[in-house]
């Protein structure tokens, strides 16, 4: 979806792609979907704060149709086992796609010692207790923060 | 109603790293309170995922369109982009005052990134583990993505297929 975004911006002449790219990085600095992120903040960018709702909700109107749409339609096979069996492999491929992109996540960085240990001690945290969610985070977050200021 | 949109709009704050780093800890919340059983969970993904569309926004207008119809979905998907809408808002009005660097913020992310989606394959793969069939599809879709330059979609829907094939 960003490399269309990116795509159309230089079409419409709205954004260089260098500024795209600025964009694209803050969106990834704040919380929800990238593409619905990028979306909020070239509005924004382009035509102020109305700009950046009119490219919110323009951006959010389709999927949710589509899924309403579809839901509506696998409801009326879901008791069929070859639909379930279809859904259930879909869901193993997109296992197999996360482990993929977690690879390459974990390729990219550098990995000292103590980063390694909050790291591992975080997810092993928040895959057995999942409620605090958000304490978790932020204390990772300073933890990391702190010793990044090193480098 | 409230509850449901609630879980959405507080995982909202978190959804850092795009949709997927949340989806772990979202079925912990849901699951836990009962909210979806996990094989209604596992559908929702896939649904979510082969729907265009950011997965996280589908997830969300899926789980409440399943419970509450319409409105459901349309609370939930609101609920869940409000937070990054107050964030961005947030950080527009400190960034003329603080400045923070960027690269250090950048990679203290990623680090999260790596956590939660750490998180998100443990949580959808483990309750599937003992089932040989599972490992076959989700390694061979590994494979497949790791080696070629297959677009995505077309994977989860040979996914979908193998698992027609060979799962019982």
């Amino acid at each position: 979806m960003i490399p269309m975004m990116m795509w159309e911006m230089e079409k419409f002449s709205w954004l260089k792609k260098d500024k795209f790219l600025d964009v694209f990085s803050f969106a990834q600095c704040i919380p929800g979907p990238i593409a619905f992120n990028t979306a909020l903040l070239l509005g924004k960018r382009i035509a102020g704060i109305s700009g950046a709702f009119a490219a919110g909700i323009a951006v959010i109107i389709p999927p949710f149709f589509a899924i309403v749409g579809v839901t509506s339609i696998v409801r009326l096979f879901s008791d069929n086992v070859y639909i379930g069996r279809f859904l259930k492999g879909c869901y193993m491929a997109i296992v197999g796609l996360l482990v993929n992109i977690l690879w390459h996540l974990v390729k990219r960085q550098k990995w000292s010692v103590y980063k390694t240990l909050v790291v591992v001690a975080a997810a092993v945290l928040l895959y057995l207790k999942g409620s605090f969610l958000i304490v978790i985070l932020i204390s990772t977050f300073i933890l990391l923060y702190i010793k990044e200021a090193k480098f | 109603m409230i509850d449901l949109a609630f879980v959405f709009f507080k995982i909202g704050f978190v959804a850092l790293g795009g949709g997927w780093a949340i989806v772990g800890v979202l079925k912990a919340e849901l699951v836990s309170r009962g909210l979806l059983t996990p094989e209604q969970f596992a559908q929702a993904v896939s649904i979510a995922q082969i729907t265009p569309g950011p997965v996280a926004i589908n997830l969300a207008t899926y789980t409440g369109y399943m419970h509450y119809g319409f409105t459901g979905a349309l609370l939930n998907t609101l609920a869940f982009i409000t937070p990054p809408i107050l964030v961005a808002l947030i950080a527009w009005m400190i960034s003329r005052k603080v400045r923070l660097d960027k690269r250090k913020i950048t990679n203290t992310l990623r680090s999260l990134t790596t956590i939660m989606i750490t998180v998100t394959v443990v949580s959808l793969f483990l309750p599937y583990a003992k089932i040989a069939q599972v490992w076959i599809i989700a390694g061979t879709i590994f494979l497949l993505s790791a080696k070629t330059k297959i677009h995505p979609i077309f994977l989860i829907i040979t996914g979908g297929f193998l698992g027609v094939l060979i799962l019982s």
